[in-house]
């Protein structure tokens, strides 16, 4: 019953996020992580589906599509992770080739295409499924989701 | 080249929203790994020979002057798409050639921004380079 208690986790999580980002090892930042970021956002978004969409049916079937999208964000950041990881290992060898940059730079935008392809699927279900009235704050919570993402800056964690 | 065993298991995770819809393969290299001033710096810091520096700093200032320009259409046309996804009647034909032209925009700042790399490259020994890639301790 995650989305019958989404206000009070969404709090929770939120102090988490500080609690991390202050005591961290070797984080003097207090932003918090990318995978925090998109958890909390995205758990706006089931507050703003669950305070808005009355009906049990769409409701539903809204924050199925709020998991898958949240699911997209933390799948392509690992995959950006990895990116950065694969051109930091090529870019320090001397006599790495210019078509093997190519070939990795061509890679990950095959992937950034296919991510934000299933994001906007899943932002065209989304939008369906909602009344006009619904959709001005389900929206604006998705929007946000983007806005937030792309405002905070990266902050280093461990894999480990 | 070894990587300090203390950032081998640290990995920039990083927030995908804005790379959906706001930069390609050189923008999370450019944002996230290293900031086109601290590359001057440490093109200052290296390369002593103050001939060869300059010609490598004037490379990377037309580069960041390009990017600069490209930047500002990308930014438009995010702002653009992002609008039209506010709109529930937006139909996906309508976002698509949108998303095209930032895929075109962001395919030229990687190719540019590969070209930096190879010019820079060129002009250096590989001693030089090691010291250029190499990666400070962020602790």
């Amino acid at each position: 019953m995650r989305h019958e208690i989404s206000s009070g986790f969404a709090a929770l999580v939120a102090l988490l996020v500080c609690a991390v980002a202050l005591t961290g090892p070797g984080c003097s930042s207090t932003k918090p992580t990318s995978g925090q970021t998109i958890n909390v956002y995205a758990e706006k978004l089931r507050e703003a589906v669950f305070a808005n969409v009355p009906e049990h049916g769409p409701r539903a079937q809204m924050l199925s599509i709020v998991d898958q999208v949240e699911s997209v964000h933390l799948r392509f950041s690992r995959e950006t992770a990895n990116f950065i990881e694969s051109y930091r290992t090529l870019n320090a060898d001397y006599d790495s080739t210019r078509p093997a940059f190519d070939q990795l730079f061509s890679d990950y935008n095959a992937k950034r295409i296919k991510a934000r392809s299933e994001a906007l699927d899943l932002h065209f279900q989304l939008a369906s499924l909602a009344t006009a009235g619904e959709w001005e704050a389900i929206g604006r919570a998705e929007k946000k989701l983007y806005e937030e993402a792309g405002a905070a800056l990266p902050t280093q964690e461990s894999t480990k | 080249m070894m990587v300090p065993p203390r950032q081998r298991g640290q990995i920039l995770i990083l927030l995908a929203g804005w790379l959906f819809f706001g930069g390609g393969a050189s923008s999370a290299l450019v944002v996230y790994d290293r900031p086109a001033k601290e590359m001057k710096k440490v093109i200052k810091r290296v390369i002593t020979d103050a001939d060869r520096r300059d010609v490598i700093l004037s490379d990377l200032s037309r580069w960041k002057s390009g990017q600069k320009k490209l930047d500002k259409e990308a930014s438009s046309d995010r702002k653009e798409l992002l609008k039209t996804l506010r709109r529930k009647d937006a139909e996906r034909s309508e976002a698509e050639p949108i998303m095209a032209k930032l895929d075109e925009t962001f395919l030229k700042m990687d190719r540019n921004f590969l070209d930096l790399r190879f010019r820079v490259k060129e002009q250096v020994s590989s001693a030089e380079w090691a010291e250029i890639v190499a990666r400070p301790n962020r602790e």
